[in-house]
């Protein structure tokens, strides 16, 4: 019979599981505090909405409506410089104690490895390491979870209250913790009347919220569109971190959902709600990179199902067991220090930041650069032609096309043309898209920078250059 | 020693024998790629450091390379005159995949005349003879390795440990493993849908194999996985060539690269296996070969190095087709005939696989480095600064590196290179002194070393602009070489 361990050696693992996961959540933000930098470009959006909560943002596709998830830049604009590390830091914690607490209500097995793995999974770490949209949003999903789940009234209340407000934290994400609460409502839990309470209040919130702000702007959703027209292999790059995905899976947690899968697809029926759950969300992760953070919850959950399996099955040689297991655990490791190395090294870089400071004491006016530049560029007050906040936002699609033309025109009076339409004052080219746009340094745009009296180049440092418009008459 | 041991080791002498008879024909190797291996293990031999932070290749890079084969070469240095070693040892691993391609096709035919002739045409096939001649090839030791794994797979209670041993080395070796991995689950698959029942230990090593091969080959090649995802299998090929590299396989080409004699018996063993003796042995070749016609298709491997791999595996397919062609012949009256036959199979495989191998071997050896172009590179390496910057070819730039020992502006070794192939060939084809001028500043390029090889590699009689005397000057000249100093 086992012995039954004795309760401070848990105590001691309980209390390491959690100091494992705030070290994981601190590692980057500290890395790269010392270069003052934050992790991501949303970031910067955040902190720059949090600044000045106005309806209209001036400098975002060179002025509209402020149709964003506004939830974290208000909770951010009473104390910003501080809540700015700190905030995600202690949404994480929380999260991964309400995760925990999720795990006990369910009985599910292998607890404390499920909280291993998520402590150490690049999904985790990346969102509660940055300002990003995704982690309140997150956070109220496990918190509603856990408090609807509860005997207690006020609790169940503020779990309703908790999806309720999540729409204004994260619109995409509130869609699919819908969805799963629909699942949810139909196989899991006995308190339907409250999950559709909850569907009915998420989706009258979400409705006045960006109707109102949609009627605001008087421009359509945009859903359909996306500046990045992935193909198969940047899909699995950007769902992968062994792939360069910014907050990817790791390829051995997968390998051993896989397996985890293979332990329970005797029962699959079993437990339909996480069944659904799993397609959905494994077909969903195609179509919104946000589903990751939501898919890595059930993925750590099975994966340490798959880990029992291997380990537990009967093997033929003890060897082959022991290298396996090995193998597995050092993948898992791999995984999590190579993105935490290149999480540090993630953009914006130093370089960036410096050339930003340079760009900041310009004159105002429109910088024209890539979309995924956009939102950096309103960080130092200058406008954008396009960046990525496109929904609600004004002719994405007539915006779009210029953009395209304008790279690759050689045309100086076609490229003018399009400068004075957008009033654009400033050319922002850096390495980490020059490539991506041109195949040679003398290609369309590029060519007129270097040969066209129109243009003079004010800073050329690190990869980065920015030239000013001059004389184009659009002044 | 059993008879057909003497005869195992003819055939391995043979093969040898042929490989060195034309191996020892020219003091130089045959492709630019030994070259680079060549600087790389000269590298080891006097730093003992693998040679990471390339100063020499696209005028200084990180070279993204898996060190082992370099510190196998350089180990055999230690002992073996340096030429002789790069010369001689991958000949004798390529010569003697004869030994596991007879062990292997004794293990699933267990008839060993079929297996001595299925190692005698594996010797032959002529794409290896093209592709692995006098070329310091890291495929000899990748295929010896790679088919000793599928070796010990088929006897797998007897060599488990050499099995974990390899797994491990493989990938170190060359990330080539990941076709065998893939290959594996394609087996497991099969046997699946077969209803055929897996052995455990099977099962097993199937799965430590593929999870080792993940590991070490996203440790190795993290950085080409970062920057290409899934897209690094085509290993930064400019558009240019890469149709050249991943091109479709067609049944000519198979003829030509694998030996119509393989190729026939081959895919005769492949369904006669697959669909009448439906053994897990039988399932693991085969969905080998499935697997290499799959990549081929898919254009996920070199065409050269798929059918390359593809030729040994249908070689030993053959002895399956010829297992049961030597059965049922002893069911009919031409039994008494069968001295007879052996002898006209023997002189098959000297007019389909010798004979095309002699011919490709001489091509190999035309296509040579030739002493003339040896002297201007040392020339070039005696006559001018250090730090100074060769344009060549790009296919000539590893000659630059590691005989010239100066900067090239490109060369083949793509993975992580910056993309100059076009810009390499406008220089050597536009007629525009401007373009060319701009296109020599934009690599700093001072010197030129210009040979007949790449005029006719990009279809030009000259650099048109060459002889403008404001530009260049001519400093060195041979037949079928010339040297400038770019001075615009």
């Amino acid at each position: 019979m086992a012995q039954k361990k004795p309760e401070y050696i848990s105590l001691f693992v309980n209390i390491g599981l959690l100091l494992l996961c705030v070290l994981m959540l601190v590692i980057i933000p500290m890395l790269r505090y010392d270069i003052n930098l934050h992790v991501g470009e949303e970031s910067y959006l955040n902190l720059r909405i949090s600044e000045h909560l106005r309806i209209y943002d001036n400098f975002s596709f060179g002025g509209r409506s402020s149709v964003y998830a506004l939830g974290l830049p208000f909770i951010l604009s009473y104390l910003p410089i501080f809540l700015v590390n700190m905030l995600p830091l202690i949404f994480g914690v929380f999260s991964f104690l309400l995760f925990w607490r999720l795990l006990n209500y369910y009985n599910i097995n292998g607890r404390k490895w499920i909280m291993l793995l998520l402590a150490i999974s690049p999904p985790f770490i990346y969102l509660f390491s940055s300002l990003n949209n995704c982690f309140v949003a997150i956070f109220l999903a496990l918190f509603g979870l856990y408090m609807v789940e509860q005997k207690n009234k006020l609790a169940m209340s503020l779990g309703i209250f908790a999806f309720t407000v999540m729409p204004l934290f994260n619109f995409v994400i509130s869609l699919i913790v819908a969805i799963l609460l629909i699942l949810f409502a139909f196989f899991k839990t006995k308190h339907k009347g409250h999950i559709f309470l909850t569907l009915g209040l998420m989706g009258g919130v979400a409705a006045i919220y960006y109707g109102y702000l949609g009627y605001l702007s008087g421009n359509s959703m945009n859903i359909g569109f996306s500046f990045e027209k992935l193909g198969i292999n940047a899909k699995l790059m950007y769902l992968f971190s062994d792939l360069g995905g910014k907050f990817g899976i790791a390829i051995f947690s997968l390998v051993l959902f896989i397996f985890g899968l293979i332990k329970v697809w005797k029962n699959k029926y079993k437990d339909l709600f996480v069944f659904f759950s799993v397609v959905i969300l494994l077909i969903l992760v195609f179509f919104r990179s946000e589903t990751i953070f939501l898919l890595n919850l059930f993925i750590v959950i099975f994966s340490v199902q798959g880990f029992y399996y291997l380990y537990n099955k009967d093997w033929a040689n003890n060897l082959l067991k022991k290298f396996t297991i090995f193998i597995l655990i050092c993948g898992l490791l791999f995984s999590t220090l190579a993105f935490l190395k290149i999480s540090v090294d993630e953009q914006p870089t130093a370089e960036i930041m410096d050339a930003l400071k340079s760009l900041e004491i310009q004159r105002n006016g429109v910088v024209f650069t890539h979309p995924s530049r956009g939102i950096l560029m309103n960080y130092v007050g200058k406008g954008n032609v396009m960046d990525n906040n496109y929904y609600f936002a004004p002719d994405v699609y007539g915006r779009w096309d210029d953009m395209q033309n304008l790279y690759y025109t050689r045309d100086i009076n076609e490229a003018l043309d399009i400068i004075n339409k957008y009033n654009i004052k400033y050319i922002w080219v850096d390495d980490s898209f020059e490539k991506e746009i041109w195949g040679h340094d003398e290609d369309g745009l590029l060519f007129l920078l270097k040969y066209s009296p129109y243009f003079k180049t004010i800073y050329n440092q690190g990869g980065i250059r920015i030239w000013s418009v001059i004389g184009s008459g659009s002044n | 020693m059993e008879r057909y041991h003497k005869i195992l080791i003819i055939i391995f002498l043979i093969t040898l024998g042929f490989r060195l008879f034309f191996v020892f024909q020219t003091p130089h190797f045959s492709t630019d790629d030994a070259y680079f291996e060549l600087r790389h293990t000269n590298e080891i031999n006097q730093n003992f450091k693998p040679l990471f932070n390339d100063e020499l290749s696209y005028g200084g890079r990180f070279s993204l390379v898996s060190p082992l084969y370099h510190y196998f070469l350089a180990g055999f240095n230690l002992f073996l005159p340096k030429d002789l070693a790069f010369k001689l040892i991958p000949e004798i691993l390529l010569a003697a995949l004869v030994f596991i391609i007879f062990f292997i096709a004794q293990t699933i035919t267990k008839n060993t005349t079929a297996a001595l002739l299925s190692a005698l045409m594996g010797g032959f096939i002529p794409i290896l003879i093209t592709e692995t001649l006098n070329s310091i090839s890291i495929y000899s030791v990748v295929l010896v390795l790679l088919f000793y794994v599928i070796y010990c797979l088929l006897n797998l209670n007897a060599h488990i440990n050499k099995f974990i041993i390899l797994a491990f080395v493989l990938p170190l070796f060359h990330p080539f493993g990941f076709v065998l991995s893939f290959a594996l689950l394609i087996y497991i698959l099969l046997l699946s849908i077969e209803s055929i029942k897996i052995n455990q230990l099977t099962k097993e090593a199937v799965i430590f194999f593929v999870f080792v091969g993940i590991l070490i080959n996203l440790i190795i090649y993290k950085k080409a996985f970062l920057s290409f995802g899934l897209l690094a299998v085509w290993q930064n090929l400019p558009n240019e060539i890469l149709m050249n590299f991943f091109k479709n396989v067609n049944i000519l080409d198979l003829i030509y690269g694998v030996g119509v004699l393989p190729l026939i018996l081959g895919i005769m063993g492949f369904f006669f296996g697959l669909f009448k003796e439906k053994k897990n042995t039988i399932y693991l070749l085969g969905a080998l070969i499935l697997t290499m016609f799959i990549l081929l298709f898919l254009r996920l491997i070199t065409f050269s190095v798929g059918v390359m791999f593809l030729g040994l595996l249908l070689t030993i397919m053959s002895a399956l087709a010829l297992d049961k062609i030597t059965s049922y012949i002893k069911l009919t009256k031409f039994n008494k005939y069968k001295k007879q036959i052996f002898a006209l199979f023997l002189i098959l495989i000297i007019f389909s696989l010798m004979l095309p191998s002699f011919f490709n071997a001489k091509v190999v050896l035309e296509n040579t480095i030739s002493e003339e172009e040896v002297n201007t590179l040392k020339w070039i390496g005696y006559n001018t600064p250090k730090d100074k910057t060769v344009l060549s070819s790009v296919e000539e730039g590893n000659y630059i590196t590691a005989i010239a020992n100066r900067k090239n502006v490109a060369d083949t070794n793509f993975l992580l290179a910056p993309d100059r192939y076009s810009d390499v060939v406008t220089i050597y084809t536009t007629e525009s002194l401007v373009i060319g001028s701009q296109l020599l500043n934009k690599y700093d390029v001072d010197y030129i070393y210009l040979s007949k090889r790449a005029l006719d590699l990009y279809n030009t009689n000259d650099i048109k602009y060459i002889e403008d005397e404001n530009c260049f000057k001519k400093l060195y000249g041979t037949e079928k070489t010339r040297v400038y100093k770019f001075i615009c």
